[in-house]
Order: C-alpha cells, then structure tokens, then sequence
C-alpha cells in the first residue's frame, strides 16, 4: 500500500470537499500514518491563519503612524520651497525665449514693433541674460551648449513640477 | 468595496479622516506583510511608514477596477523589496539543503532542555517560518492570513501562479515537519 504524498494531502485540505478524489478519502480512513500528517497539517493551517503574534508589531504600527502626520506636515513647506523655484525656472525661460526670439529678427513688421516695446519694459533683464550670454560665449562654444542643455532641463522639470504633478502633491499636502 | 471608494474620494478631497479609516482597514494586511518581511523591528517601523506615504501619494492613480486590498499589498511588497535590497539581504533564496540538515540533526539529537520547553506553537511557527527567504514567508502570509487565492498573490509578488502554488506546498511541507518534530514524540508521526 503506497501512503499519499505531502502534496495529495495539502491538496485533499486546499480542495473542496466535493472534488476530492475517493481513494484518497478512503486511503485516509484507513491509514493511521496518513491520517496522522492529515491532522498535524491541519495544525498547521490553523496555526498560520492565527495573527496572535503580531499583536506586539500592531502597537508599534499605530506608533509609527502618529510620526507619518509630522511628516506630511514637514513635507509641505519643503513643497512651497520648490513650487517658488520652479516658477523662477519658468519666468526666466521665458525671458530666455523672449530674447531669443527678437535676437533672431522675430517675425513681420506688426510684432517687431510690439517686441521692440516690450524689449523697453525688460531692458534690464535683457542686459544681464546678454552678459551672461557673452560670458558663456567667450569660455567657448561647448561650454555654452552645456550650459543650454542643462537650462533646457531645468525648464523641462520645472513644467512638469508645475503642470504635470500638482495631483500628486495635492494628495501629500492633503 | 462601496466603502472604500467614498473613503478614496473623501481622503483624495483632503479629509485626514478619511484616510485613516482606509489606513485602519488595510493596516493589518500591511503589518503582517512587513513583519514577516523584515525581521528588524525598528525598520519594519520604517518601512511601515513609507508604505501608507506611498499609498497616500499613490491615491489619484489608484483605479477602482482592482482590488483595494491587492493594490495596498503590492505597493507594500515592492516596499520591503526595495528595503531589503538596500540591505544587501537574500530575497530570492531557496528552502536550503542546510536547514533540512540542521532538523535531521536535532531529530537524532533533541537536547532535554528543547523536550521540556512547552513551547506556543505560534511562536515556534514565527521562529521557523523567519528562517525562510522573505518570498516563502510572503506566500505564506497571503495565503494563509490575508486569504488571497493564487491569482493575486501572483499579481502581488509578480511571480507565475506556478511558482507561488510551489512556494507555498514546500514551505508547508517544511514547517509541517519541523513542528512535528518539535512537539513531543506523541504526536511526531513517522
Ligand atoms: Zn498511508
């Protein structure tokens, strides 16, 4: 008489009572051995489905959650910090945009002379990106790309920051 | 399921209420995820921490169609993953050679001391299932606690349904002889 594997038995408890093959049943009626794993399997069952044991980690939980309010409070002016920096980020981009654009000749004759007046009000910001620009030109040309691919970047992040995420910091601050 | 969609509505409107009647209900499906996981208790404090930080910020993503209680434990596995590779711990071991050793040793030679201990067998159980590979002690914890079916523990592990059904045949076999093994020569059937 061969004596059923741990297997048939784990799955004679994990499957349903009406899909039980009969032979095992009837192995188990008979065999003393087989029947013994039967009942310690169930112990063990039983034993892995109690969650006595993590009545000491459920306290500690409730305490870790009390510290997880600090957090999100800490957390929201950290986030103004950075909203404040990424509105910089696009102002000056768009500054940059601007310059770049009326340096270039910009368009017909009907925008040039709005760009020209609008060229009045930022004249100081102009001089400064100019001088800037003439910096970066004379460190030479690679230095200058570098320098705009990293401003493209941060121009990039700071749209998404502002434009693409404020849902999920919405849900942080609460 | 009802409830849960006003707790997510009413938690994503900014009510701290809200949110903790969802950090309430799922909180023991978390707790026993990361305590079987991670062994430390001052960083399962931790990682129990970041993991409804995740779920809070997670929140608008979370789509109605899936399973609130499986959405929660994925984001809870992936957590103690994360912590436990940072740790530089085994995650992805196997039920050794060395510990089926280990018990046939102590089955020759159990010391007098080990006979007389009455030992609860819920904390003999913690003891050996904390020597399995985090990922034995997870299908353990999904299957037997959290009553999840094979299906979603895949879902949540990211593992063929296969591979968890095996998972958890061993584990048991294992455990079912070690406790055996530890419990009086009357009930260590041969
Ligand atoms: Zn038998």
């Amino acid at each position: 008489m061969r004596h059923l594997t741990d297997e048939e038995i784990q799955a004679y408890i994990d499957g349903e009572a009406a899909s039980r093959p009969p032979q095992v049943e009837a192995h188990l009626a008979e065999c003393p051995v087989c029947s013994g794993v039967l009942r310690e399997y169930r112990r063990l069952y039983s034993a892995l489905a109690n969650d006595r044991c993590f009545a000491p980690s459920f306290l500690r939980a409730t305490k870790a959650l009390s510290e997880l309010r600090l957090r999100e409070k800490a957390e929201t002016g950290w986030d103004r910090a950075e909203t404040a920096v990424a509105t910089l980020g696009i102002a000056g981009a768009l500054a940059v945009a601007l310059w770049a654009y009326t340096a270039l000749g910009g368009p017909g004759a009907g925008l040039t002379e709005f760009l020209a007046t609008s060229r009045r009000y930022l004249s100081p910001a102009l001089e400064s990106l100019r001088a800037l620009a003439n910096a970066a030109g004379s460190v030479g040309a690679e230095v200058g790309l570098v320098v705009t691919a990293c401003f493209v970047l941060y121009v990039i992040l700071s749209l998404d920051y502002l434009l693409v995420r404020p849902s999920a910091r919405q849900a942080t601050n609460g | 399921m009802a409830e849960d969609r006003i707790l997510i509505e009413e938690s994503l409107s900014g009510d701290q209420e809200a949110f903790r009647s969802l950090v309430n209900r799922y909180g023991g499906l978390v707790v026993h995820i990361v305590h079987r996981m991670i062994r430390n208790a001052a960083d399962a404090e931790d990682v129990y921490q970041d993991v409804f930080l995740k779920v809070y910020q997670a929140l608008p993503r979370f789509r109605l169609e899936s399973k609130m209680s499986t959405w929660i434990a994925t984001i809870t596995y992936n957590t103690c993953v994360n912590h436990l590779r940072k740790k530089k711990e085994v995650l992805l071991g196997d039920l050794t050679e060395e510990n089926e050793e280990g018990m046939r040793l102590r089955t020759d030679c159990p010391s007098p001391v080990e006979r007389a201990e009455r030992v609860d067998i819920a904390e003999r159980l913690e003891t050996e299932i904390g020597k399995m590979p985090p990922q034995f002690r997870t299908v353990l914890t999904l299957f037997h606690l959290e009553d999840m079916t094979y299906r979603e523990i895949a879902q949540v592990m990211n593992l063929p349904e296969g591979t968890v059904k095996s998972h958890l045949f061993r584990a048991r076999k294992l455990l079912r002889r070690r406790l055996a093994e530890r419990y009086g020569e009357e009930e260590l059937v041969p």
